[in-house]
């Protein structure tokens, strides 16, 4: 089957020392941001986009990339130990995921997270393979017309799946549109909004903008919070027992499809796959009264389906070129910088970095689940440690 | 991230019309608008079927113009309030910190950009010391120089001289 071939193909790419050490580096990245709370994946990216200028296109989305489901592993292992969420996506892991730490079970608990996470995440490689083949064929008949209707089904979407005010929303996208009119105009040569400032001529950077926008506000936002002295619960054995599994597995398996159609919409992404995984659990569910005391499946069905999520988030940006959520947005950025146009030209123009990137995600996935046991026994100190020095953390990476 | 959007209320701000989220929401987006328009007109509108430079930007302002009018005369009804506890010390010494780095940059150099940057800023978290805070900006000097100026090589000047 191509399919195969071009898996293949991007597993030659992703496997090259340079490019196996940048998904390494990312995956670290992201575990670590996602153990610390009040710095998440947004941010960090935002923060490392100027550094990728250097790097070769294919190195540096593989790394952001792995900076993204990174943080996924990571915000679950504080979320379960010590109550505090690492990582938005984690905040419902904290309810029963804490809960059954509380009663024991913390190994328990950590690795129904992390081979969720990590089966969850083998299948949205796959589900971002398979949507491709389609999507080449479609690229070759995409015109200025198509491109200018999926950018207003982009803003309209944006809208649409804001939480809150439609009337705000519809306010931040023609703002948007404003800094978007600063710069040289294309077809008349005429500067609009520089106000004589010569570094506006060429508009405003995305990188400033996301700097400004993502990285120092959520360190702002995350300075002004205190974080109280956290409660560590021990790790005991690190394996789920036979009951435990058996809730897990049909748990896991929801959650990854549910992760996957979520992760896919405009809007979605890791944050709203895992809080809708939960809600269906917990109303699917034979025993919903165990919720939020435990439940194996509150931890399974999440997990798994953030990193799905966190995945299938990546199919609207490749193939159609619209940043689903504020991650995206960035790896899009992160694109330009090089000069490559995500769309659906891209698997046609990019293969390599296309299928490279897919490949990545597979193999950080299981660089991630194979460092879980030593995450587990290492975390306890980890994230004992993650909550007294983030507020200096957070504050030294304001001068970047 | 989910609960932040709740809105939460405040004992500072009563359910009086200008405790409303929405109507400062509304004023300051009529502010921009107003600017926007009275810009666009600078530029040149041309006419419907040749636009001018200035056109989409008048458009954009007076869509503006008028959603922020229906925020300000829907914020009655509106159950969104306004938080007043705005971490004002955060605020100021992250953003001083940030300007003293793009003032000193390029007169004093990187490595007392980012000195005068950490000291600045530190304050504006909970439990730094002043030893803390300085090994943490000598580390961070260190870092961007082995980072930017060895490895990558970018062209920043480290010193004043």
């Amino acid at each position: 089957m191509e399919l195969f071939g071009q898996l293949a193909y991007g597993f030659e790419l992703a496997l090259t020392p340079q490019n196996l050490l940048f998904c390494f580096l990312g995956a670290l990245i992201g575990t670590l941001v996602g153990v610390l709370p009040g710095l998440g994946p947004v941010a960090t990216i935002a923060m490392l986009l100027p550094i990728t200028f250097t790097l070769p296109p294919v190195a540096a989305l593989i790394m952001l990339a792995g900076l993204y489901y990174g943080a996924q592993y990571g915000g679950s292992t504080t979320a379960i130990l010590v109550n505090i969420p690492g990582e938005s996506s984690s905040v419902v892991t904290c309810l029963d995921g804490h809960a059954m730490a509380r009663k024991g079970r913390a190994g328990a608990a950590l690795a129904i997270a992390a081979l969720g996470s990590f089966f969850a995440g083998t299948v949205a490689t796959f589900i971002i393979a398979i949507f491709s083949a389609p999507m080449v064929w479609i690229a070759s008949t995409f015109q200025s017309p198509d491109y200018f209707g999926l950018m207003i089904f982009g803003l309209i979407a944006a809208v649409v799946l804001a939480q809150g005010s439609v009337v705000r929303s519809i306010v931040m996208v023609l703002v948007g549109l404003i800094i978007g009119l600063a710069g040289t105009g294309i077809t008349d040569g005429q500067s609009r909004f520089t106000f004589g400032i010569p570094y506006l001529s060429e508009g405003v950077s995305f990188v400033a903008l996301a700097m400004g926008l993502f990285g120092v506000g959520e360190v702002i936002s995350n300075l002004a919070r205190t974080f109280g002295k956290p409660e560590v619960q021990p790790v005991s054995s690190l394996w789920p027992n036979r009951d435990e599994a058996r809730r897990a597995v049909p748990a896991v398996l929801r959650g990854t499809a549910i992760g996957s159609i979520l992760g896919v919409l405009p809007g979605g992404g890791a944050l709203i796959a895992a809080f809708g995984a939960y809600v269906i659990e917990k109303k699917w569910s034979k025993r919903p009264e165990e919720f939020g005391h435990g439940a194996v499946e509150g931890v399974a069905a999440p997990e798994a389906a953030n990193n799905a999520g966190a995945q299938t988030s990546f199919i609207p940006l490749l193939t159609l070129g619209l940043p689903s959520n504020a991650v995206m947005a960035l790896m899009l950025a992160a694109m330009t910088i090089h000069g490559i146009v995500p769309g659906p030209k891209l698997m046609v123009e990019r293969p390599d970095l296309f299928w490279a990137m897919i490949a990545s995600m597979w193999i950080g996935n299981l660089m991630l689940v194979i460092t879980c046991p030593i995450d587990g026994s290492t975390s306890q100190s980890w994230s004992s440690a993650a909550s007294a020095p983030t507020a200096s953390r957070t504050r030294r990476s304001t001068c970047w | 991230m989910a609960s932040e959007d709740m809105p939460r209320p405040s004992a500072s701000s009563g359910g009086g019309w200008l405790g409303k989220a929405d109507t400062w929401a509304g004023v300051a987006t009529i502010v921009l608008a107003l600017a926007v328009i009275y810009v666009s007109f600078e530029y040149g509108l041309g006419r419907g079927g040749r636009i001018g430079p200035g056109y989409v930007p008048l458009v954009i302002g007076l869509l503006l113009l008028g959603l922020g009018v229906l925020l300000v005369a829907r914020a009655g009804r509106s159950v969104d309030l306004l938080d007043t506890d705005i971490a004002w010390r955060q605020v100021g010494l992250v953003t001083v910190g940030i300007v003293a780095f793009a003032l000193l940059l390029d007169r004093a150099g990187m490595i007392v950009a980012i000195l005068a940057t950490v000291l600045i800023a530190a304050p504006a978290a909970y439990g730094n010391t002043l030893v803390s805070t300085l090994i943490s900006g000598v580390a961070l000097a260190a870092f961007s120089w082995c980072l930017f100026v060895y490895f990558l090589k970018i062209s920043i000047p480290v010193w004043w001289f």
